[in-house]
């Protein structure tokens, strides 16, 4: 490589990348930062004297009980959702791109949960569980029905992964569709022309195809769930009796309502490295599996 | 055409890396660690006209559902004090993390509306209000400061006395026991089962719980098991000790017992019994003026749920929580008070004059005709301020100012602000409700709250 | 061939049902914004007695929409068309340029998109509020708000431009275009359809973000239309129905937006088609 050539990628990589890297460098990076060295202090989130604790608070994140009950419970609501969602959206964007009539009326309809944000999506369906749903339950006499699910532990949580399924797979649908307008119309054709069934042009025509989408929708689907916050506030606020607490929220919970900033700061970098890594090994799997087809 | 659009583009692009280069610019200009946060608060005044006469000063509210009466009383304040300007800072759910983050931009409030625990959290960055510097303090009711004062310094001015118990609806308890009812008539534990067991003759529910957080874990379980009914503060720190240490257990404890048999009646007599935690304030506000229960666990500050719903003629009063079927205990026959957000001044971000400013405008707030008279008609409750003649147009308020009035509200706080930690009511409000809700028994109940002390100690 | 058509219309009709399954909130929650807040609580689900305005013009006057609107737009606007643009380019090089560097780079902006903002948004506050005292002004929050959406922008766009066969670049290097003009003039027109659909999904980020904007927006005539809703939401007087329509004012310009999105979306589908 010689010099000018050098020099000239040089040029490239400052017009293209340190512009958005040093925007985002300022805005993520360095707070992120300045964020991990205040787990090592007992600073309140207010108070004029911090002192330095060492790492007394990751002893205490992990002797914690309670966080660690509220990370399994995460675990379960991140795979329902993920699963859930992800295939909704798929199916969505099949039927949708599958050249039926109201194509567009369907893409806007079921994209619409995610034009309004998720705390005031939380208060609607707050409504919906405890007086919609507990209305037609009277009525119809089923005593299933008749109880708000936000009351019971494991309804609630179901409720929550109901309502996080409603609203992401429509998000995930716009992915799919994308990824699936890419494949072009002769390849359908020319199996459909082959012989292959409808089931056999998505399993071996289109998935194939929209790998990239696959693991954009798995990845986004899961950092999105780890990370549901708003929801969980104006849904559940955790409850009943705290039985809904998820990983977000609680550590929101311990940073800002009890006033234990270092001990929520610390909480949540122990979140962070569990969710790089799970999904940083999933998009190397699904990547891994796109060579390999 | 496709000229046109990168052109378009490339518009965009040296606006936007202007745009970027002007924080950048910003970033690297501001060298070496945070500035004392004095000098940079007097860095922005100085920055401000040079006529030193104007001031600047924040106002930051707790207190949700009256900005227009807040910005209605800075108008007058305005007008009344020319050369000082109150900015309105408004809080919603999210109060301890705004408060925060304004403190991390270095615009913490100059006056600030908070919980005493908050207060007393913080009480470094606060200023020490004394007779000197206000005057007007002569104006507050010396009983209600007791929650502000820390270390023998004053540190913040209540807004507000607020009175809770069972609400009850007139018109269905006169129906129920056939007559006027008396709240005063209501002495003991059997009294109150009484008078449940009449008013579900007549159709309604003999009571209701919102099964919230808030409103069991703080107001029933924190201020009545650990409030003044047990003793003095040295009785009650005693007791929080004996807990951390693993000595004493509720359970054991006659006095958390005669309240949760209390609190079991409640429970027996709920409208919501079929659902108890769905815990919707206005739905209940609802059931409660239209009759359908007869009493409510709650407080006068439900007046802004109830006002808009009540009817020519309703009539509405408090009867207390009985602890006891012991016609003589006082607390039987007295409501739980607290002052439950008080005015504060900052003295870490603000300058001097910012903060005489503040105090000003505490001042006014606590002692003006006008300002007195729109925090009653919106609030409905009771001001602590010995000047104030504006009338509570809330008979929940009115039942607060007549109970205080013969003497027979107790300060749930009295002087022990940090006796329970900020985040007792959600913490053990969530045990309350899982109690509740069945889910656990009394024991249990005992168990968790105890392992929560414990957990403290460690 | 009559047995597909007749699928077709069952699969219609199936998703049909779907979307009103899904619709049903929104159903709801129009119909209560012309109630009052009385008649809202004693059933939610009635229909109204009377279509009435007043909710409207209560939250148009309580959030103070115009201002709210004017902050959101601007600040939605700026916010996107940065993030785009910086993100697209960005995105486009990782693709096609295998440095280590680059590879590096990518998976760190990725591993960021993880962080939770809890994590750093008081340091965020104190860096631009406290340190640059930049606290409402419209260009902090354009800024951040840019920003914070970078390595989600990067991810897709690397993602769809790894999709475009490298033989057109190489065709347009053969023509004689550099490195940058084959990105303007070739790849860009073809991002178009996944151009959009980032661009939604930024600009709806933005428009509905509460959390990081109220961190900076502190004055009310510097607030959002989001901070302006959760505003009316806290409000404990509990005046439910205005909120409600202050909610649907909220959503009108997004949804507009996301129509006129969707009809590009569905041109760069019919262009890829005619191309593919």
């Amino acid at each position: 490589m010689n010099a000018t050539k050098k020099i000239k990628n040089l040029r490239l990589f400052a017009l293209f990348v340190v512009p958005s890297v040093f925007i985002w460098m300022t805005v993520v990076i360095i707070p992120l930062l300045y964020g991990v060295a205040i787990t090592f202090t007992d600073w309140n989130g207010l108070s004029m004297d911090i002192h330095f604790i060492g790492i007394k608070n990751y002893i205490a994140v992990f002797r914690d009980t309670a966080f660690l009950t509220s990370m399994l419970k995460t675990v379960l609501y991140v795979f329902l959702s993920v699963l859930g969602s992800n295939l909704i959206a798929f199916l969505l964007a099949l039927a949708v791109t599958s050249g039926m009539k109201g194509q567009s009326l369907f893409r806007t309809g079921f994209f619409t949960p995610n034009i309004i944000g998720g705390i005031i999506l939380g208060y609607i369906w707050n409504f919906i569980f405890s007086y919609a749903i507990t209305g037609i339950g009277e009525r119809m006499g089923i005593e299933g029905l008749s109880t708000s699910m936000l009351t019971h532990p494991t309804k609630a949580l179901t409720a929550l992964i109901i309502v996080t399924i409603w609203q992401m797979s429509g998000y995930l649908m716009v992915i799919y569709i994308a990824g699936l307008t890419n494949v072009s119309q002769e390849l359908i054709e020319a199996a459909r022309i082959d012989g292959a069934s409808p089931w056999q042009i998505v399993r071996n025509v289109k998935f194939p195809l929209i790998r990239n989408s696959v693991t954009i929708c798995i990845f986004l689907s899961i950092t999105r769930t780890f990370m549901s916050f708003d929801l969980n506030l104006s849904l559940t606020s955790g409850g009943p009796y705290k039985s809904t607490e998820l990983i977000a929220y609680k550590i929101y919970q311990t940073a800002f309502s009890s006033m234990e900033f270092g001990k929520g700061q610390a909480q949540a970098l122990v979140l962070f490295v569990i969710v790089v890594t799970v999904s940083l090994l999933q998009v190397y799997f699904t990547r891994r599996g796109a060579v390999e087809e | 055409m496709k000229r046109k659009w990168i052109s378009v583009l490339l518009m965009i692009v040296m606006t936007a890396s202007m745009l970027a280069g002007c924080g950048s610019k910003q970033d690297s200009g501001t060298p070496g660690a945070e500035p004392d946060n004095k000098a940079a608060a007097e860095k922005t005044d100085e920055s401000a006209p040079a006529d030193a006469k104007e001031v600047n000063i924040s106002f930051y509210s707790t207190q949700t559902g009256i900005d227009d009466t807040y910005l209605d009383i800075i108008d007058h304040f305005e007008a009344d004090n020319p050369g000082i300007t109150v900015e309105y800072i408004a809080a919603g759910d999210d109060q301890l993390q705004k408060w925060m983050s304004l403190y991390a931009s270095n615009e913490g409030p100059t006056v600030s509306l908070m919980d005493p625990i908050n207060i007393w959290e913080n009480q470094d960055r606060m200023r020490e209000m004394t007779k000197e510097d206000c005057p007007w303090l002569d104006n507050i009711l010396e009983e209600s400061l007791v929650s502000y004062i820390y270390n023998d310094k004053l540190y913040g001015i209540p807004m507000s006395a607020a009175g809770y118990g069972l609400l009850y609806n007139q018109k269905v308890l006169d129906e129920a026991v056939g007559g006027t009812f008396d709240p005063a008539s209501i002495k003991t534990r059997s009294d109150l089962e009484a008078l449940f067991k009449k008013i579900e003759a007549t159709g309604a529910a003999g009571s209701m719980f919102t099964g919230v957080n808030w409103s069991l874990g703080s107001h029933y379980l924190g201020a009545l098991v650990y409030g003044p009914a047990r003793g003095d503060v040295a009785t009650r720190d005693a007791f929080v000790q004996a807990q951390k240490s693993g000595e004493a257990n509720l359970i054991d404890d006659s006095l958390f017992n005669g309240l949760m048999d209390t609190f079991d009646l409640i429970a027996e007599y709920n409208y919501n019994k079929k659902d108890p935690l769905v815990g919707n304030v206005n739905m209940d506000a609802e059931a409660l003026v239209t009759g359908k229960a007869g009493t409510w666990f709650m407080g006068d500050w439900a007046w802004v749920y109830l006002a808009d719903l009540v009817a020519e003629g309703d009539s509405f009063g408090i009867i207390p929580i009985p602890y006891s079927d012991d016609p003589d205990d006082k607390f039987n026959t007295s409501i739980p008070l607290s002052y439950p957000k008080g005015y504060c001044v900052d003295a870490s971000q603000n300058t001097e004059e910012q903060q005489e400013a503040g105090l000003k405008f505490i001042e006014y707030i606590t002692s003006n005709e006008y300002a007195q008279k729109v925090s009653i008609d919106v609030g409905g409750q009771a001001l602590p301020y010995k000047n104030c003649t504006a009338e509570i147009k809330s008979p929940l308020g009115q039942a607060t100012q007549k109970y205080i009035s013969e003497g027979k509200a107790y300060d749930i706080y009295d002087g022990s602000v940090n006796g329970l930690p900020s985040d007792f009511w959600y913490e053990c409000g969530a045990y309350t409700c899982e109690y509740l809700a069945g889910a656990c028994d009394r024991k249990q109940l005992s168990e968790k709250v105890g392992s929560y002390w414990k957990a403290l100690e460690n | 061939m009559r047995q597909r058509q007749m699928n077709k219309r069952v699969l219609f009709v199936v998703i049909l049902f779907i979307l009103l399954l899904f619709m049903i909130p929104f159903f709801i929650l129009i119909l209560n914004t012309f109630k009052p807040t009385a008649e809202f609580t004693r059933n939610p689900f009635s229909w109204p007695a009377a279509f009435n305005l007043d909710n409207y013009r209560s939250a148009i006057d309580t959030m103070k929409f115009w201002s709210a609107f004017k902050n959101t737009a601007v600040i939605t606007v700026l916010a996107t068309v940065l993030n785009t643009l910086l993100a697209s380019m960005t995105g486009y090089f990782f693709s096609r340029k295998k440095w280590r560097i680059n590879s590096v780079l990518f998976m760190l902006l990725l591993a960021s998109m993880v962080a939770p903002f809890q994590v750093y948004m008081i340091p965020l506050v104190k860096l631009y509020g406290g340190l640059l005292g930049m606290s409402n002004r419209i260009i902090t929050v354009v800024y951040v708000a840019a920003g914070l959406n970078v390595p989600f922008a990067v991810f897709l766009y690397h993602g769809f431009v790894s999709g475009i066969p490298r033989e057109l670049d190489e065709a347009a290097e053969i023509d004689g275009c550099g490195f940058t003009r084959t990105f303007f003039e070739i790849i860009f027109p073809l991002l178009k359809p996944i151009m959009i659909t980032v661009m939604v999904f930024v600009a709806l980020a933005v428009w509905n973000d509460y959390l990081m904007t109220s961190l900076f927006m502190t004055k009310i005539e510097t607030r959002t239309l989001a901070i302006a809703a959760f505003a009316f939401l806290t409000n404990h007087t509990a005046d439910y129905s205005p909120m409600m329509a202050g909610l649907v004012l909220g959503i009108i310009p997004v949804l507009v937006f996301y129509l006129f999105g969707q009809k590009y979306i569905i041109e760069g589908v019919v262009a890829g088609s005619v191309k593919g």
